[in-house]
């Protein structure tokens, strides 16, 4: 956080060689050695060396003449003015007002130091200069204060304590914004990808095509049918005739079951080998969380095709079978909520693991105080610590089974104090935990808002631009006119004959004066643009009623095609890069020069 | 010495606290006039040394903390604050442990602009630190190892712990002429005219505003 400046002075000590000293200047409060009071006064302190100085002193630097006491500057900031000793602005030489940099902005006229910034926000650089120390003002956009300090060459990390926390947090919050809105544009934008990008963007994303909508549904279809039947294949369906049993439905329609069982595994199975022959790094993917389910939910499928009818091994294989309700977590692809769920539960994880560790300690305190109260009545529960374990976990979170009772007066004592006690500690987590669901869930809302009205502020973007870009067409034909009426007025040409083109204009050399200078080379340059290519700048509604490009093509030679011109607003996203003799729709046209005639 | 002014705005406690035990909070110093007229500053260095002061202790109180950082910053490398606790000492701040304006530019008239004398005499309050009017040998230690310590570690040769003793020791048997122990104010003198030009050296430490 600080800057140093590190230079090197030699102290010439007469009996004992030169000793080399390393002064390094840390800043971060205001540098003390330029003010001349403190200077003075240490300065003056080493007065109390000379006596016990084994050698002499150097002779003390040598004075400017003109050095000139302080004197007191006017910045002029947009008009208002701030006034402050020379001095103050010296304390810190590496930033733009402390260098001779500001000299740049010395304005002969009025005897001041003129910027072009905000004055509100100017008061806050100055402050830094008076107090030494950098504050952010809350009530500003962290981008407009990030590009004044910037300008003014002050580093943003020596802000002091009191702010920096919460220029940090801004500071991360407006990144991740622009980051997310970024990452979603350099999707949208990539216009060739290999057949494997497409396919994982197809599933990451699945708005981005049919296809991927259609695999989402098909893939959340399976699961949900998957589920279903694990759920269904345990309810007893029908008395089976002769016997008083009714079997479970799962072993009476057992082929249906499994095949069905089969076929969401098939298609779990090509969906998980597709991911994973798309994804860009496959070893990280092999060990992200939703790769894992999906190979927990599939694996027990195989496992029992390839184990042997044992009866040993049966009762393993039945355990198994357990793990197939693991495919309910794939889910989690189809749901944002429950994504946000876990992430929470992962970014809470100190406070779900501080209820666990204080409930472990009450259960254990309660169960063997209970286990003592209770152990020499006759039929109970308590027969042992772990066993109390379960009656007070039961009585915390206040579910009270009643399997087992006590019967002491202290037993019950305690069983009382458990209960209420059991209610105060899981009370104390739980607001963290949804203050921080609460907080992530409005994130993403806010996300997923932003990306909607994205679309909608871009078109509305895109219809201004337009609206500038045909203003700005119709300005350069005008201009392009005056010059044609200027060259056939000075080579004496008739003038009919090029009148005729081209939109209406003000007659006279005084129309022009009214362009500024800018305007009138900027199209100019642009016409040198156009001679040089062998183009012409249309409107873009003009566009629509030009033939397509290959019936023209004969006409005209092939000339390199040149890059769209930065300047032309709008269609900028839509102009395909052609190759050199290619024809491409855009704002190019190869228009044919007959209709007007040049000196 | 000036006498210590009613501290500025809470007239009620403020007047109530104005024995020498309690902690003042605030001090405003005698105009600028009468100091300019009792110190050898002019007012031009007047006002700025004290815009400076003012900046850093608004208060208008200096604490032995604010001179440590001082130091600390003119000598980064090494621990300053032995010798800013000695200097804060010199200026003698009495019983409330901080310091005035007018005691500071008081001692700064003495240090910067006065005769050669004045300044040894300093020089030897520097030194007396328990003020018996003789320095003993424990003291010239003291000051020495101030000054070693504010070196810091990069520096060479080297210094070993025992250094400084043993500078101390050599100045002070070279000051101390009878061997009785105690160096007096005329020996002091006497050793520090001797073997070099005093005034000049003295003069190397002015600062020009």
């Amino acid at each position: 956080r600080a800057a140093t400046v590190i230079g090197k002075r030699r102290l010439a000590r007469s009996d004992c060689g030169p000793s080399v000293v390393l002064l390094g200047l840390v800043t971060r409060s205001p540098q003390r050695c330029r003010r001349p009071d403190t200077h003075i006064a240490s300065r003056a302190a080493a007065i109390g060396w000379v006596p016990v100085a084994q050698g002499p002193m150097p002779p003390p630097p040598l004075r400017d003449e003109d050095h000139k006491s302080d004197e007191k500057l006017i910045i002029s900031v947009s008009g208002r003015k701030f006034v402050t000793w020379r001095n103050t602005l010296e304390k810190f030489p590496d930033t733009l007002l402390g260098s001779d940099e500001k000299e740049y902005f010395y304005d002969e006229d009025s005897k001041q130091y003129f910027f072009d910034r905000d004055p509100d926000l100017f008061r806050h650089i100055l402050a830094y200069y008076r107090t030494g120390r950098l504050h952010y003002p809350k009530n500003e956009c962290i981008m407009a204060y990030d590009e004044e300090l910037a300008f003014f060459g002050i580093m943003p990390d020596i802000m002091g304590d009191c702010c920096y926390e919460d220029y940090r947090d801004r500071k991360r919050e407006n990144n991740e914004r622009l980051f997310d809105d970024k990452d979603s544009d350099a999707e949208n934008a990539m216009p060739h990808s290999t057949p494997r990008e497409k396919l994982w963007r197809a599933f990451e994303n699945p708005q981005s095509s049919t296809v991927a909508l259609v695999v989402y549904y098909v893939t959340g279809f399976f699961i949900a049918v998957s589920v279903l039947a694990n759920v269904f294949e345990t309810i007893p369906c029908g008395v089976e005739p002769g016997t008083n049993l009714s079997p479970a439905c799962g072993d009476r329609f057992s082929v249906a079951f499994f095949c069905l069982d089969t076929a969401c595994v098939l298609i779990f199975t090509v969906e998980y080998l597709a991911r994973l022959y798309a994804a860009p790094q496959r070893l990280k993917h092999l060990r992200a969380v939703m790769s894992v389910i999906d190979i927990v939910a599939i694996l027990p499928y195989y496992i029992g095709l390839f184990m042997p009818d044992n009866k040993d091994l049966s009762g393993a294989f039945v355990t198994l079978r357990v793990f197939r309700v693991f495919r309910i977590f794939k889910f989690s692809r189809h749901s944002m909520g429950l994504r946000i769920l876990g992430y929470t539960l992962k970014s809470c994880a100190s406070e779900l693991g501080f209820l666990l560790f204080s409930m472990t300690m009450a259960v254990i305190i309660f169960a063997t105080v209970m286990y003592y109260a209770e152990k020499n009545q006759p039929k109970t529960g308590f027969v042992s610590i772990p066993a109390a374990f379960w009656y007070t976990i039961v009585t915390m979170t206040t579910l009270g089974y009643g399997d087992i009772v006590p019967s002491t007066i202290i037993g019950k004592i305690v069983g009382g104090v458990c209960s209420l006690s059991g209610v105060l500690v899981i009370a104390l987590p739980v607001p963290v935990i949804v203050s921080n669901f609460s907080r992530i869930y409005h994130q993403n809302q806010r996300a997923d808002k932003r990306k909607a009205q994205k679309k909608a502020r871009l078109a509305r973007i895109r219809m201004a631009k337009n609206a500038s870009g045909a203003a700005f067409i119709s300005s350069k034909k005008r201009a392009e006119e005056r010059q044609r009426l200027q060259e056939t007025e000075i080579g004496g040409a008739e003038c009919g004959s090029i009148r005729g083109s081209g939109a209406g204009d003000d007659s006279g050399s005084s129309a022009d004066r009214r362009e500024d200078v800018f305007e009138l080379q900027h199209h100019h340059l642009l016409t040198c643009l156009e001679r040089t290519t062998e183009r012409e700048f249309v409107e873009l509604d003009q566009l629509t009623q030009l033939p397509v490009c290959s019936s023209q093509q004969q006409p005209q030679p092939a000339s390199p095609a040149a890059g769209s011109d930065a300047s032309i607003a709008g269609a900028d996203a839509e102009l395909s890069p052609g190759g050199p003799a290619g024809c491409f729709k855009g704002r190019w046209r190869r228009g044919s020069r007959e209709a007007r005639t040049y000196l | 010495r000036s006498s210590e002014s009613r501290p500025a705005g809470a007239a009620g406690w403020g007047a109530a606290v104005a024995d020498s035990h309690a902690a003042p909070w605030h001090h405003r110093p005698v105009s600028l006039a009468s100091l300019a007229q009792r110190t050898r500053f002019s007012r031009q260095e007047l006002q700025l040394m004290y815009r400076g002061f003012k900046n850093d202790c608004p208060s208008g109180l200096v604490h032995r903390a604010a001179f440590r950082e001082i130091f600390s910053q003119f000598f980064p490398l090494g621990d300053a604050s032995a010798y800013a606790d000695l200097v804060f000492d010199s200026f003698d701040p009495g019983g409330r442990g901080c310091l005035t304006f007018e005691i500071v530019i008081q001692g700064l008239s003495v240090i910067c602009k006065g005769s050669s004398e004045e300044k040894l005499d300093w020089a030897f309050r520097l030194y007396d630190t328990d003020r018996d009017g003789f320095i003993s040998k424990r003291e010239m230690v003291q000051l020495v190892s101030a000054i070693y310590d504010m070196l810091g570690d990069s520096v060479w040769p080297r210094v070993h712990p025992c250094d400084a003793q043993l500078h101390a020791e050599k100045i002070f048997d070279a000051m101390d002429r009878d061997g009785d122990g105690a160096v007096t104010f005329q020996e002091f003198v006497l050793a520090c005219r001797r073997d070099r030009d005093l005034d000049r050296e003295l003069d190397c430490f002015d600062t020009l505003l």
